[in-house]
């Protein structure tokens, strides 16, 4: 059974009030019955009435973005606190124009300020109630030290370079660059053996992005075969220079 | 609240041009009488105020809240008049309702719903 309306002290259907309707409408002109009836109609349909903007191309666009968030995630994984801002005003505009696949009504109110209904409450949830996981102070290195040991072992240069932490260029190639542009010279990647500091631990086929320190410590690979193995290296100048 | 905003309907549906106008000075009036406050008209107290049927009370309404003169409100109502939640839209009527009173639910096809009009501000 439909939804039934009060109307002249009788409960009535909105089939019954549109029957109702266009019997009043053949007494009126071609032009007010139009009107008429679409009044009629608009304040008494259960049917959905949202545009077709509404109705199909806004979750397309909201998914497409909620998409386009994920992928942004996988190729930038070191957002800057500022990339991350933009990215969660993109997100909240993605999840309010989604919001029209979910069924129901949903009412937001912000400290009797803000009043809003469906989409926009989703989106005003979204902007004004950030989870703490966004506020954590992130590692963000956008600055790497090179430490190098020199060829003589007497001591350690310390070059600071600028280091994009979402890059996913190979950090071997990476270090190998930045010396070349200090020393004037190509050097290749395997020329030096690139030690995480301070555990230790080689970088070998290693993104930028996944570099999550701010120091590495470099030794001329046939210095470093000087050594047991590479290991003993890194322990042996960590303890010469970094104690 | 604007009422001359309804004045472009006057020619435009001219069979309604006398009520147009008094649906001008209800609002008016109402509008006079419940300063500050929210009050609900209904299409029943405006066919009353101008002596037409009430479905051409409401649309006489709809072209107020056109005009953004007036909300609509869909106030729903158990078979006994109890009370269930008012709503702005009447797609967003829940298929079951809570019935506060009771603890019961209420299914979507056992109410009744009055549509009523909130003086817009």
């Amino acid at each position: 059974m439909p939804i039934r309306y009060n109307i002249e002290g009788t409960n009535k259907t909105p089939a019954e009030i549109r029957h109702e309707a266009y019997a009043r409408g053949d007494e009126l002109s071609p032009e007010t019955r139009k009107e008429y009836f679409k009044s009629i109609n608009r304040l008494f349909t259960m049917e959905d009435q949202k545009s077709k903007f509404t109705r199909i191309w806004a979750p397309i666009i909201g998914i497409l973005m909620l998409v386009a968030c994920v992928w942004i995630a996988f190729i930038r994984p070191n957002p800057s606190q500022f990339q991350s801002g933009v990215f969660w005003l993109f997100l909240s505009f993605g999840m309010a124009l989604s919001a029209v696949l979910i069924s129901g009504y949903f009412e937001f109110k912000y400290e009797n300020i803000i009043k809003a209904g469906g989409g926009f409450a989703i989106w005003a949830v979204m902007f004004f109630y950030v989870p703490k996981i966004m506020t954590i102070k992130q590692f963000e290195p956008s600055h790497l030290v090179l430490d190098i040991v020199s060829t003589d072992t007497a001591h350690i240069e310390s070059i600071p370079v600028e280091f994009d932490s979402n890059s996913g260029e190979d950090i071997c190639s990476f270090t190998a660059k930045e010396l070349g542009k200090y020393w004037g010279k190509s050097i290749g990647p395997r020329e030096f053996v690139n030690y995480r500091l301070p555990d230790g631990m080689i970088f070998e086929n290693i993104a930028c992005s996944d570099v999550k320190v701010d120091t590495v410590m470099l030794v001329d690979t046939s210095m470093a075969e000087h050594f047991a193995n590479k290991r003993m290296a890194f322990l042996h100048f960590l303890e010469k220079f970094h104690h | 609240m604007e009422l001359n905003r309804l004045d472009k309907y006057k020619k435009k549906f001219k069979e309604f041009s006398a009520n147009i106008n008094s649906l001008q000075q209800y609002l008016s009036g109402q509008k006079r009488n419940y300063a500050g406050s929210s009050h609900a008209i209904s299409a029943h107290d405006v066919s009353e105020f101008l002596n037409i049927r009430e479905l051409d009370a409401l649309f006489l309404l709809s072209l107020a809240e056109k005009e953004r003169l007036v909300n609509r409100v869909y106030k729903v109502f158990t078979e006994d008049d109890t009370f269930l939640g008012e709503f702005t839209d009447n797609t967003a009527i829940p298929k079951k309702l809570h019935n506060d009173s009771t603890g019961e639910t209420v299914d979507r096809d056992h109410v009744i719903v009055d549509l009523v009009f909130e003086l817009g501000t």
